[in-house]
């Protein structure tokens, strides 16, 4: 019985720790983010402040003011694939867009990505290697 | 296969499908594993299977995700369960040793379902889904190893006097209906 206590204690614990070591979604609830995308040339083709509120996420505030290519839907399990922006397209076989949250990588997509009031949003088109 | 062994077939699925239902609101965390671990002990290796395939094609029909892509990676990884137990863990009733294994299964789960959905999604890269499946695999592999240590003893005992409570009255219906 000791043993099994034991071991559920480190069993819980190991996963409350892991669990709050990956990043969480989080995010403010109203607030202005800049976006900027570079294209495959790394020339900045957008550079832009936009604000958002409580029911936005990143695709709702790209998509209210870009002309934007997604793979799949938000029900997705994974929600939708950003495939471009405007005239920056990528397929994401050769090319795929990089996200980053103030220089930082980002870790969901651009339906769960939290948004923070002042982050800069940093889109680049890269090459697969 | 005799009609004694079909029926506690079916109400073994029925557990299986209703404690899942009912325990939906969290997300991974279910009695699923160790119940078919229990089953893994009690039935034989083709029994087992049969009660996976129904067990799948319920549970897709009934939540709208009667697709190949969510199909066959859910016969695959329960299937795994069985195959595990009668093979390589042959058939131990040690609940240390299951409870290890259902921590494995929870990650392993996961991963099943990475190939298809590459081929769903026409994205052929693997570490996303990897890592946005990290939380609920963490959750169920907890889950999983949980209540296997908890309650794979209590359920597989319960389970084999029942299964013999039951071949008894059916032996006795069977013999009177005889007379």
């Amino acid at each position: 019985m000791k043993l099994k206590i034991t071991l559920s204690f480190i069993a819980l614990s190991l996963a409350v720790t892991l669990l709050l070591l990956l990043p969480g979604r989080g995010g403010d609830e109203a607030g202005i983010i800049t976006v900027k995308v570079y294209d495959s040339s790394s020339v900045q083709v957008v550079d832009a402040d936009y604000t958002f509120d409580g029911d936005d996420t990143l695709y709702t505030v790209l998509n209210e003011h870009h002309d934007l290519r997604v793979s799949g839907s938000k029900s997705d399990l994974y929600g939708r694939v950003f495939l471009g922006i405007d005239d920056v397209v990528t397929d994401f076989n050769t090319t795929f867009i990089y996200i980053e949250i103030d220089g930082e990588e980002a870790r969901h997509g651009i339906d769960y990505l939290p948004l923070y009031d002042g982050a800069i949003y940093t889109f680049t088109v890269k090459t697969v290697d | 296969m005799a009609l004694r062994r079909m029926i506690i077939l079916a109400m073994s699925v029925t557990i299986l499908f209703v404690q899942e239902q009912a325990l939906m609101f969290i997300p991974n965390v279910q009695f699923t594993v160790a119940l078919l671990v229990v089953y893994a002990s009690i039935f034989t290796y083709k029994e087992n299977m049969i009660l996976i395939f129904v067990y799948v094609i319920l549970d897709n029909l009934y939540m709208g995700t009667f697709s190949p892509f969510y199909l066959m990676p859910m016969l695959i990884a329960w299937s795994l369960i069985p195959t595990v137990y009668h093979f390589l863990l042959r058939r131990t009733t040690n609940e240390k040793k299951l409870a290890c294994f259902g921590l494995v299964f929870g990650f392993v789960y996961g991963w099943v379902f990475i190939p298809f959905h590459m081929i769903q999604t026409g994205i052929h890269t693997w570490w996303p889904y990897l890592l946005a499946d990290l939380p609920f695999e963490i959750i169920m592999a907890t889950s999983g190893f949980l209540t296997i240590l908890w309650t794979y003893q209590p359920l597989y005992r319960l389970m084999r006097s029942e299964m013999a409570k039951l071949e008894h009255q059916f032996d006795t219906a069977y013999t009177l209906a005889k007379k």
